[in-house]
Parts: C-alpha cells; structure tokens; sequence
C-alpha cells in the first residue's frame, strides 16, 4: 500500500485513495471499535467525514494516517453514544447473523493445523474489551497488518514511548487478569 | 551490572533478552522470571487472535436489520391476528340486527324525562331509583333485550300522606294504576270501578294517580297518588296499566273506555297473570 500524501499543488484524488485505504481503515476500526460489526460503519462514517474535512488536511502525513485518526475518533465516539447503545440493546446490534448461504461467519484459523482454542480466545477478548481505550488501542493497533509503534504514535498522537509503556501496561494487565483467572 | 529478577521486572519491559548474554544467564536458571516473560510474549499472539477473529465478524455481510423487520413484520402479524379476532368476535357477543330501543309495538315508548323535578336531586327521595335507562340500555342478547323493554321503567309518586312510591314498592303485587283526567270525570269513575272489582284481592294494589295535586273527585275510594313528574310507564292521562308482580307492563289501555269493556279487557289480563277473581 502506496501512501497517498499530499504535495505542494497536487489535487488528490479522495476516491482512489479512499478505496486504496478502505482495507487498512477497516482493520483499525476493527482495533479501535469495541464492537466489530460497527466497523465497516466506523469507516463509512470516518471517509464521509474526511472527505468533508480535506482542506484540513495539511499533508504533513500520509494521508491513510490522517483517515485514521478520524476513524479512531469516530470508533471512539460511536461506541459512546448512549444512542448507538440503546439502539444496541434493542436490536440486538451485537449477534451475528447467518449469511445468506446460511452459514455463519465466524473467524477461521488460517492455519488448521495450528491449535486454536475458541473458548480461551473468547475469553482473551472478552478482557481486551475491558480494558481501558488509551491502553486498548495500542495493542489491538499492533496486531493491525504491518502497524509499527511510530505509526502507532503517529495514529494515536502521543509520542512513541508513551505508546510502548501503554503497550506494556495492557500486555500486563491482560497477563496479570489471564493468570488470576486460571488460577481460580 | 548485576542481572536478578528485580532487574528483570523493571526491563519487563523489553520482552527479548536474546542480546543481553547476563539476563539470559538469569532467565536459564529463575524459572519464574522464564515463566513470567513467556506469558507476556503469549500476549500478543492472543491479541492478534482476537483482532482476526473481530476482523472476520466486520467482513462478514450484516444482516442487522432484519430483527428489525421481523420486529416490524411480527407486530404487523399480531395486530392483524387481533383485529380478526375481534371482527370475529363481535358478532358473536351482539346479534345480528340489534333490537330496536323502542318498547314492543304493543307499548309505546316513554317519553324522555325532561321534568326538572326529577332531575332536581332534592326532589327526589331516598327510595327513589333515577329515571329509567332501559331505552339507552345495550342490549347483548336480543330476548333480554326485548324483556328490558318490556321493564316498566321506575316510577315515581307520592301519595296523599306525602311518602314517595316507586315501581319497587309494589314487587310482589299486581299494581294496577290508572291516571285520572279531572277534565274527564269518567276516568276516575272507570278507575273507581276497577278499584271496586278487584280490591277483594290482596295481591292487588291499586293506585288513582293524578299529574297534577288535585281534589279526588267526590264518591271515589281507591287510593289516591301525586305523579312527581316521573314518565309513569308511558301511562299519560285517562290511561290505566296493569304491571305484574315483577314489574312488567302486563297491559295497558284506557279509563276513556266503556267501562264495562274496560273492566272485562282488565280482567282478562288479570287472569293471564293468574289472578282470579
């Protein structure tokens, strides 16, 4: 993926770059989203959003980082909503439904042969969704296909250090509730 | 340097030791600081589950709306579902053509009750009961319905000592009254013979009711009442109604009458009631 910056002069066209982002946007909504089946409406949101906002888009950074931080935003703030919350609650937002052939899409390994247990990583998640957003974020972000912490710190804007020690934190904090847990 | 476990849980941290020869001499032989850093390293791997597995329900096609609309089509259902019951209900509970308000065509139907008297409360005495509803009734099955008609609407009058009569009062008795005209002199005789002819029966009460506080016209014994502007069963002056011991209209017609016809058409209905002479 080619970051599509902004130069002196240069008119960028939003919907390529757009299309080209869409699939790095979505999986830092699916990070920043605590609830992934809003994601994709994360996304649509956050491009509508930006597109509306590209004068202010300075082209100090590549502009897949710009969009990002808008979908962190928007994740943040749509997960806040009490109205999104209600509407949760009412229309059961949160199950997932069969598709139309009937199946239901549920993650699948891509290595079979690798073990995977479904209940300890329901369980994983369930305490990553716990934990607090300044310290979600950065973990879940790490996991994103081919985020480093510099652009971590870039997305989030906090300096690179904070993003490491709130890493740590998590990874900690995570452990320390893994190991309670197992103990019990 | 000196490398212990406080050492190593303060550059926690760092995760990786490989280049560090003095912390990986400690992590050989101090199994917890090993086992604590492993499960850190295991972190991430978890976390990159999780984000895969939250990845795969965010491609996977949403179908959120649709407990919308089985919301929407269930309570559309339900809502039909309960009009057709209660379109299939109603008939049953109501006939079919409802019966008409009106008494039978053998009675004629009260007048409403505009008299202010009645509806003045201080006119009206403890043992009153108030105008009768029985026109406006609803009626659910059509032979109660005809029956309520047929109910001799409560009346009210008083009689000559002042105490106030209703239709109540006389349960249990055959009440014949008649209201004299005192324009008409005939009426109070006609009702004067009927009085004679069956005062012999004690389950016969009968009553001369005038509209009007007027003097009972002389040579005249039956019992005399004030009407206190209550419709007296539809019974207007010169009338005479005979009402059965449970309070329906056994028959009505005139003091205007022959009296010898009038007193033969009161007997016959006495003794359709079962009163003999």
């Amino acid at each position: 993926m080619t970051p599509v910056a902004k130069r002196a002069g240069e008119e960028i066209d939003f919907e390529a770059a757009a299309r080209e982002c869409r699939p790095f946007l979505l999986q830092i909504a699916v990070a920043s989203t605590r609830n992934p089946s809003d994601a994709e409406d994360v996304v649509q949101e956050a491009l509508l959003r930006g597109y509306r906002g590209m004068k202010g888009f300075r082209g100090d950074c590549p502009l897949r980082i710009w969009l990002s931080r808008i979908v962190v935003r928007v994740a943040i703030n749509h997960h806040r909503s009490v109205a999104r919350r209600l509407k949760r609650w009412v229309f059961f937002g949160d199950m997932e439904f069969p598709s139309d052939d009937g199946t239901i899409h549920e993650y699948d390994p891509p290595d079979p042969l690798r073990e995977f247990d479904r209940e300890r990583m329901l369980d994983v998640r369930k305490h990553v969704k716990r934990l607090p957003d300044e310290f979600r974020l950065p973990l879940m972000m790490l996991a994103v296909d081919g985020m480093t912490v510099p652009e971590i710190a870039a997305v989030l804007e906090i300096p690179e250090g904070t993003v490491k020690s709130r890493i740590f934190y998590a990874r900690k904090r995570l452990n320390a509730t893994l190991r309670t847990k197992k103990r019990r | 340097m000196n490398v212990d476990c406080h050492w190593i849980e303060e550059n926690l941290e760092r995760l990786a030791f490989e280049d560090d020869r003095l912390a990986q001499g400690h992590l050989a032989v101090c199994a917890h600081c090993r086992e604590q850093i492993e499960s850190l390293r295991a972190i991430d791997p978890m976390v990159k589950q999780v984000f895969e597995y939250d990845l795969a329900i965010a491609r996977s096609p949403k179908r959120r709306r649709s407990p919308v609309l089985i919301g929407a089509f269930g309570t559309a259902i339900a809502a039909a579902l309960l009009l057709i019951v209660a379109q299939v209900r109603q008939p049953a509970s109501t006939p079919g053509t409802p019966a008409p308000p009106a008494m039978t065509s053998k009675i004629p139907a009260p007048e409403p009750a505009t008299s202010p008297k009645i509806q003045n409360p201080g006119a009206v005495t403890g043992r009153a009961k108030p105008e009768a509803t029985v026109p406006d009734r609803p009626s659910s099955v059509p032979r109660e319905a005809r029956q309520a008609d047929r109910q001799a609407p409560e009346f009210l009058v008083t009689d000559l000592a002042g105490y106030s009569r209703t239709l109540n009062d006389y349960r249990g008795y055959v009440l014949i009254f008649g209201v004299w005209d005192s324009k008409d002199p005939q009426t109070a005789a006609n009702l004067e013979r009927v009085y004679k002819s069956v005062s012999a029966n004690t389950k016969i009460r009968v009553l001369g009711i005038s509209e009007d506080r007027e003097v009972k016209p002389a040579n005249t014994t039956f019992p005399s009442a004030v009407n206190q502007g209550s419709q007296l069963l539809g019974g207007k002056a010169g009338d005479i109604v005979v009402v059965d011991a449970n309070g329906t209209i056994a028959f009505r017609g005139s003091l205007r009458d022959e009296s010898s016809r009038l007193l033969r058409s009161v007997q016959s209905a006495l003794t359709a009631l079962g009163i003999q002479k």
